[in-house]
């Protein structure tokens, strides 16, 4: 009997466990991205977050917490501190950046959303410090309704600080996407958040009607050489074949010739492997914006002048403010690509995320 | 006699493991392909086996080998076992130059690097040369170049905290070592110093065999104890700055290769070991440069993880095999 008793408990327990942490969800209202989903069932919503491979559950509600497992969090949310810029751009896509009181920024980039840097200038939002060690006291002082935060290997403590501090926060797994469309979907997120539905609908729909153009325009033409890297004292690194910038070239229809390394994210290559399949590569991105030269670049090391494209000055960087409004304009930054890939197919363009290295 | 024909071996292998860094890589090379190279062929194949592997793979045998030694030399003297180049404060000086050039936003080029971290290291230098000259023990001197150590690696964080995120990225890849960046023209630069070192490496056996037994001992056979620890400590910190500029901070080479040439070479005399730390330590740095490079192409691993990976076994297999004969 106690035994059938206890047995009865177990079960109840890991049916429990169950619906609190779902491990297996498939995403239904959203089209590209992976990482989060939102159900609305009028007088609440559930938003769920991928975030270490496990579904985290949110229930937000208006007036009364209704009776659904899940962290709760009130909405419209009124008092937002948030830790990237990307944040920030996505927030500005929907028109919700009022709602912002606190960044993670330590000042140590520029802002280049003028309202907001002149907001954090006169103080209207407060700067809490970098986001690998924020200031706790701050954000505890700005009595937020929610902290967002995205976690790496690299600051899962703030994750943790922030659980022990009892500051409501939420995950944000925007920049695991490896599809653009499926990044400037995450606006969605933002607009649960802030009620803003109808914005998010209207930006995102427009992001994404743009890109599938993109995509109709170079669609069956040659496909050129792509090369993308960041290159520092010898080593490179490169995105991988199921990154963001893999699936960007698809969209422009070039051909990125380290699209056989399996995995998001990036990687580290040898020199010697870029030369060999860039040496060949028609157009060649630098992932950074402190070379403004080809003679800088070279600087950096003599024997990128073996790549196709730097000899044929279709070497490009990333503009300064590419991590913040190219975010904004995910857009603007495939068509820019696709631009520098087929340029007959984009006469009189000019890319406005991507600048190519002067002489 | 033994030991005689132990070194001319491992020193054969040495060479070997060159032409194998030549002709390893993400594009096989047969000889022909090196011969065409050697002759002046212009495709990318004689490109990459004379512009980046040949630099590496000889890049990687001289840091190798001087590192080896600038830590035979540190343990000796300071008859510590685990002493090895970077204990007076060279690589977080280096890496302190390395932090005001990038963090600070005055530039980006390689060159640029290789100086900020020269410079850096040369002013630790002095620094340890101006307390050598005026302490008394080795101790001290050794307390005090770890004193220096966290003082440059304080320092050096104060730049990042200020720093924009960018440029902190591009400093920590930085600290990864690597022979990847040398190139050609560095060739001269990197083995005429080295070779250097060497030469007058030779000259310190004698000296550094007294010192095995102490200062005190080594003073009452006749040798110049301050004079010594001088040419110790430029000599030692010379081959470790050279290459800590062109390759970053690499671990463990400088600490194991001495213990694994004693254990091989079953001896402590400085007119062995000094020579074999020289070929160990450019052995084994050109295989962990060709592990690192090929186990997963085309991704590269840091060197420091082939260079601890490989070192660390072999040193505790030795160590317990010596045990059990004894």
């Amino acid at each position: 009997m106690k035994l059938k008793a206890l047995c009865i408990l177990v079960a109840v327990t890991l049916a429990l466990g169950c619906i609190q942490q779902p491990s297996e969800h498939i995403p239904k209202a959203v089209k590209y991205a992976k990482n989060f989903d939102i159900e609305d069932h009028g007088s609440y919503k559930i938003l769920r977050v991928k975030h270490d491979d496990k579904w985290y559950t949110y229930v937000l509600y208006r007036d009364k917490k209704p009776d659904v497992k899940g962290v709760p969090i009130k909405i419209p949310v009124k008092r937002l501190v948030i830790m990237s810029s990307t944040h920030l751009a996505q927030l500005k896509a929907i028109n919700a950046t009022d709602c912002i009181v606190g960044f993670m920024w330590g000042g140590r980039y520029k802002i280049y959303f003028e309202d907001i840097a002149e907001k954090l200038e006169n103080g209207e939002i407060v700067d809490v410090g970098s986001p690998n060690a924020p200031d706790y006291e701050r954000i505890l002082a700005l009595n937020p309704d929610l902290v967002v935060i995205y976690v790496t290997e690299y600051n899962e403590q703030v994750k943790r600080k922030l659980e022990e501090l009892k500051i409501p926060y939420i995950v944000d797994s925007e920049w695991k996407e490896n599809d653009p469309l499926g990044r400037a979907e995450w606006v969605k997120f933002f607009a649960a958040l802030t009620d803003k539905e109808e914005e998010a609908e209207k930006y995102f729909s427009k992001v994404e009607r743009n890109v599938l153009e993109v995509r109709k325009i170079v669609e069956g033409s040659e496909r050129p050489k792509l090369v993308w890297f960041l290159m520092w004292k010898g080593v490179v690194y490169v995105p991988r074949g199921e990154s963001y910038v893999a699936k960007m070239a698809e969209y422009a229809n070039a051909n990125y010739v380290f699209s056989d390394l399996n995995g998001t994210g990036s990687a580290k290559v040898t020199l010697e492997d870029l030369l060999l399949r860039g040496s060949d590569a028609d157009v060649a991105v630098y992932s950074s914006y402190r070379v403004k030269k080809v003679s800088d670049l070279l600087e950096i090391d003599s024997r990128l002048s073996e790549i196709k494209a730097v000899k044929t000055g279709r070497i490009y960087r990333i503009s300064e403010d590419y991590w913040q409004l190219g975010l904004l304009h995910t857009d603007v930054v495939v068509k820019d690509l696709a631009a520098i890939c087929h340029p007959d197919k984009f006469k009189d363009y000019k890319p406005r995320f991507f600048v190519k290295l002067e002489e | 006699m033994k030991r005689v024909v132990l070194f001319l071996v491992l020193f054969a292998f040495s060479i070997l493991s060159v032409l194998a860094g030549i002709m390893i890589g993400s594009v096989s090379v047969s000889l022909k392909d090196l011969i065409n190279a050697l002759n002046g062929s212009e495709d990318i194949k004689s490109y990459i086996i004379l512009n980046v592997r040949l630099p590496r793979t000889v890049a990687a045998y001289l840091g190798g080998a001087s590192l080896a030694l600038s830590g035979l030399l540190l343990q000796t003297y300071f008859r510590n076992p685990l002493a090895g180049p970077y204990v007076l404060g060279i690589s977080s000086a280096a890496s302190f130059g390395v932090a005001l050039y990038i963090l600070s936003g005055i530039g980006i080029g390689y060159y640029g690097l290789v100086g900020s971290a020269m410079a850096g290291s040369l002013a630790a230098i002095v620094l340890v040369l101006i307390i050598a000259s005026r302490v008394k023990s080795a101790v001290t001197l050794l307390i005090i170049g770890l004193m220096l150590s966290y003082i440059f690696g304080a320092l050096e964080r104060i730049l990042i905290t200020f720093a924009e995120s960018e440029a902190v990225h591009q400093f920590v890849l930085w600290t990864f070592g690597s022979f990847s960046g040398v190139t050609y023209e560095d060739l001269p630069i990197i083995s005429s110093v080295t070779l250097l070192v060497f030469s007058f490496a030779i000259f310190l056996a004698k000296p550094l065999n007294a010192l095995l037994m102490g200062e005190d001992y080594a003073k009452s056979m006749g040798v110049n104890v301050k004079l010594t620890r001088i040419v110790i400590v430029l000599l030692s910190s010379i081959s470790a700055a050279v290459i800590t500029a062109f390759a970053g901070i690499i671990a463990f080479i400088g600490l194991a290769t001495p213990h694994i040439t004693r254990l091989i070479f079953r001896t402590s005399d400085h007119r062995v070991l000094i020579p074999s730390v020289i070929v160990c330590g450019a052995l084994i740095t050109v295989l962990c440069d060709i592990f690192s490079r090929t186990i997963v192409a085309p991704i590269e691993l840091p060197i420091s993880v082939a260079t601890s990976l490989i070192g660390a076994p072999i040193v505790i297999s030795l160590i317990l095999k010596r045990k059990r004969i004894s």
